[in-house]
């Protein structure tokens, strides 16, 4: 049976990891995110996902660099993203040591990008994040890191998406990061609706019941956190202890 | 020496890391006469079918991996599209012919199911072969939409659950291959790495 799973998100900005609350940046949580991965490793933490979110389209290099670094330590799936224009630098992400891409703004505003890249590097290589927020009751896809609102409601994004041969959906809450109160249940229980494709949700994990109540409630395929897993000790060990515990499927 | 062919389309870099770790001795095949300097081959690869076959094509790797194989009776170890790129054909590149070193052609999941298949499952032993030597029917790293659908079903090593009973993994006299990725499911992988280095 296919297993839920556990994804530890790491935000980058300018070669080190960040935290982030409501997609506004703060402290720096390791200077060196080789190091976080050596800990993710013994941890057995399921998925990797290693973001470069910084303002600066020059930091591409520095990232390929770091990348390159953590991917030579971890023997779990790596899915890199941030700055992805065309195949060029899907091509340099995959050479660097990610397994996949995430793409998030670019594929909201060129869609000839995902069908050129899943033709090229197939569709499981490809998963489109979205950033969503609530506004009046409805969930308004954000894109450019959260700060620019498209005015498009989730459901006619995800629609158009259905059509696209990709691998995955990372469905953040702009609303929830970093809050620590929990995923938006509601929103994965909808996206769950519009959609077949594996869904990766993110935003709010601050306790691992938040995880029991995602999976228990919304039937999607993994839940993925950031900070949690830096600031907690044996943080994926602990989770899958006490997820098992309450009967979840995990490896 | 293994040889680590380079579909030019995918990570072989996650390959190439694991083989780092272990220590074990291996070259990126580049060009036709790389072939000559390796007695074993691994063919990686994620990416579709036909772009797969059609990097194999462009610098004559197909002819060469079906010498080293057939003739030469070098081991070769497929993972994932490297699996199913040994097949006759694929839905997902109708009119592509594959390297047919294994009968059979690779089907798509159903529209019943979550696809891809995407995470970690358990793999179920059907027989015994060199690669599994050691290993338990655990869980290991998949990420597929097409599953080999194989017509000589003694060739399957372990099968896989999801929606229904597919084939995770091939032996056929010195060929293997897994549908899951070995260099991506920490320990238990590795070991699947390690045990065809000693073949």
């Amino acid at each position: 049976m296919l297993k839920k799973r556990l994804i530890a998100t790491l935000i980058i900005d300018k070669n080190v990891v960040v935290q982030s609350i409501n997609y506004d940046l703060t402290n720096i949580i390791h200077s060196k995110p080789e190091i976080a991965i050596d800990y993710f490793n013994k941890w057995s933490i399921d998925e990797i996902i290693i973001l470069n979110v910084s303002r600066d389209s020059g930091s591409k290099k520095i990232f390929l660099r770091t990348l390159k670094k953590i991917s030579k330590k971890s023997f779990v799936p790596i899915t890199a993203g941030g700055w992805v224009k065309n195949n060029n630098d899907i091509k340099n992400l995959l050479k660097n040591g990610a397994d996949k891409v995430v793409i998030n703004t670019n594929a909201f505003k060129n869609h000839t990008l995902i069908e050129l890249a899943s033709k090229e590097f197939g569709a499981q290589c490809i998963i489109i994040s979205i950033d969503v927020k609530k506004i009046k009751k409805k969930y308004k896809v954000f894109i450019d890191r959260g700060r620019l609102n498209t005015n498009t409601n989730l459901e006619d994004w995800i629609k158009k998406i259905n059509n696209f041969n990709i691998g995955e959906l990372y469905i953040s809450s702009i609303d929830k990061d970093g809050t620590r109160q929990g995923y938006d249940y509601d929103l994965y229980k909808f996206v769950k609706t519009k959609t077949k494709k594996p869904i990766v949700a993110f935003g709010g994990l601050g306790e691992w019941s938040q995880i029991e109540k995602l999976f228990k409630l919304t039937n999607i395929s993994a839940a993925a956190g950031a900070n949690i897993y830096h600031y907690v000790e044996n943080s994926a060990t602990k989770a899958k202890e006490y997820l098992k515990s309450k009967k979840i499927n995990l490896r | 020496m293994i040889g680590v062919i380079d579909l030019n389309i995918s990570n072989i870099s996650s390959v190439i890391n694991s083989l780092n770790y272990l220590k074990i001795p291996h070259l990126i095949i580049k060009k036709d006469q790389d072939f000559e300097k390796i007695n074993k081959l691994i063919l990686p690869g994620v990416g579709s079918f036909e772009a797969g076959i059609k990097n194999l094509k462009k610098n004559n790797f197909d002819k060469k991996i079906i010498t080293s194989v057939k003739i030469e009776k070098k081991p070769l170890f497929g993972i994932c599209l490297g699996m199913q790129l040994l097949m006759d054909e694929s839905d997902e590149s109708p009119g592509i012919k594959g390297l047919s070193l294994i009968r059979g052609n690779c089907v798509k999941f159903s529209n019943n199911i979550v696809v891809p298949h995407i995470g970690w499952n358990n793999i179920k032993k059907k027989k015994d072969c060199k690669i599994l030597k050691g290993i338990k029917d655990t869980n290991f790293y998949f990420l597929h939409s097409y599953y080999c659908n194989l017509k000589q079903k003694s060739c399957i090593s372990t099968t896989v659950n999801y929606e229904k009973k597919i084939c995770s993994s091939i032996s056929y006299k010195n060929i293997f291959a897994v549908q899951f990725h070995p260099e991506k499911s920490q320990e238990e992988g590795l070991k699947i790495i390690k045990n065809f280095s000693l073949i």
